[in-house]
């Protein structure tokens, strides 16, 4: 037998480009944007972002658009759903649900053929999913069958409350809690209808290892944050985690796979 | 390839251990020399990391806080004034003449973790643009300063970008582009960040093979006098 080399010999840059070449062309981006953000300089075009997944092998992500975020969420639904027309296979529009923006959940129902899952984002929408409102229409969300994408940097607690209100909801905190992800594994952590996702520019070493350990590796998922981020650090801090071979199968894309085949076959 | 990590950190503890720690680890990522920074109580922390940098290559050396000058004369491994958002303004003037006269780099911090303390780059921008002969990095922008970097720090020949939380999509080239790839410095965190999202972030970062040598190496030993 082969001695194990020391940490001085192992090659570790030749390690993580042999391990990320072994998954090359299966990775699902479960958080993923097209569209400009100008207070950045960040344009993403559908062709830029697949540009920069091509480097990582990302084989396809699930977009919203930054227009959603920044102008109108239905204007950002046209504008995703043209570039997953463009794109089809890799760009998988979710639906960026305003439930304050008139005729939403109307469009949804109309739509629902075209979309993999739903975003939410509190911030930018300026009402939080635990608000009856949002409530309302996030439980017709739940009949229609999709997935919530929650944009979560307040240590899940928000997507605690939704998923206790809707146990029938699959619940994805985007950005696994931000800076109080600890909290946000251990809100999450009993609440089978909730998934994480691990993009943040939080980067803390340890991060996605505990989440896996608190969750169960079918309850990680890698999302990028592109633009915003580059895919490099969610796939550093997933690679930096130790994973077994089936636990990266899940966390880079089996568990997408899982949480939007409904939505697929109906598309 | 090689890398010099322009922004190491050491932490309260066991300077030698660390500093031990940190060599096994660079050594299997191939980076060969860092720039290191003591964090949370940098008073307390530089005298024992200069001790323990005797030990190590020659390339290993120091970033000494703004506060700690007496360390400034005891050891040749000091390659940089460091300046955290602690220091404030008047912090970052005391910091820029030490090093002005003492011929060092300065380190502006403009944040070490995401969600602490940050210094606003605009505000800092007059000072900079005052010690034009001072070599100055720029450690800890992200996407929010991107505007400021390329419309502002760009005209300012002197002033490099250490890319450690510098993390948005295409980032790197944007950078390389409008400041020129001589400009920009590999960075890690260590240990603050996992060390292959830095090392992802620049093999996949679109850069020349040219670019990515300065950037991984010869741009740092420049810009501190790493000799090797």
């Amino acid at each position: 037998m082969r001695p194990s080399p020391s940490e001085e010999e192992r090659d570790a840059v030749d390690e993580l480009l042999e391990l990320l070449n072994r998954f090359r062309g299966r990775i699902i981006d479960a958080h993923a944007h097209v569209g400009p953000d100008q207070r950045f300089l960040m344009w993403a075009t559908p062709e830029a972002v697949l540009k920069v997944y091509g480097r990582y092998g990302i084989r396809a992500g699930l977009f919203s658009s930054t227009i959603s975020l920044l102008a109108g969420a239905r204007e950002g639904n046209r504008h995703v759903l043209e570039a997953a027309r463009a794109h089809p296979g890799r760009i998988l529009p979710l639906y960026s649900l305003n439930p304050l923006e008139p005729g939403c959940l109307e469009e949804l129902e109309r739509d629902a053929g075209s979309y993999v899952g739903v975003k939410f984002h509190p911030d930018y929408f300026h009402v939080q999913p635990s608000h009856p409102l949002a409530l309302e229409a996030l439980k017709r969300v739940a009949e229609l069958g999709f997935p919530l994408m929650l944009h979560s940097y307040d240590g899940c607690a928000e997507a605690e409350k939704v998923a206790r209100a809707l146990p029938e909801l699959k619940v994805v905190a985007y950005h696994m809690g931000g800076v109080r992800w600890r909290e946000c594994l251990k809100r999450l952590s009993a609440l089978e209808n909730t998934l994480v996702e691990v993009s943040s520019s939080v980067a803390e070493p340890g991060m996605v290892a505990a989440a896996v350990e608190e969750l169960g590796a079918d309850r990680v998922l890698f999302g990028s944050d592109v633009p915003y981020l580059e895919p490099a650090v969610s796939l550093g801090k997933i690679f930096d985690a130790n994973l077994g071979e089936r636990d990266l199968e899940n966390v880079l894309w089996r568990n997408a796979e899982r949480l939007i085949g409904d939505a697929l076959l109906r598309r | 390839m090689r890398f010099f990590d322009a922004n190491a950190y050491v932490l309260p503890g066991d300077l030698a251990e660390q500093l031990e720690r940190m060599r096994r680890v660079h050594a299997a990522y191939r980076i060969g020399g860092a720039l290191i920074s003591p964090l949370d109580a940098p008073g307390e922390l530089i005298e024992p990391l200069l001790k323990a940098l005797g030990e190590a290559p020659s390339s290993y050396c120091a970033a000494v806080p703004v506060g700690s000058l007496s360390a400034l004369s005891v050891s040749e491994r000091v390659k940089a004034v460091r300046v955290d958002p602690s220091a404030g303004r008047e912090g970052l003037r005391l910091g820029a003449e030490l090093a002005e006269r003492e011929g060092l780099a300065l380190l502006v911090s403009l944040r070490a973790r995401w969600g602490g303390p940050s210094l606003s780059a605009p505000e800092v921008e007059p000072l900079l643009a005052e010690f034009g002969s001072t070599p100055i990095v720029i450690s800890g922008a992200n996407y929010g300063e991107t505007v400021w970097l390329v419309t502002s720090a760009s005209s300012l020949p002197h002033v490099h970008v250490e890319v450690s939380m510098y993390h948005q999509m295409d980032g790197l080239r944007l950078l390389a582009e409008k400041l020129g790839a001589g400009r920009l410095l590999f960075g890690t965190a260590y240990p603050l960040h996992p060390l292959p999202v830095a090392m992802f972030k620049l093999l996949f970062s679109g850069l020349d093979e040219e670019q990515l040598r300065a950037v991984a190496w010869g741009n740092a030993a420049r810009v501190f006098r790493i000799e090797g």
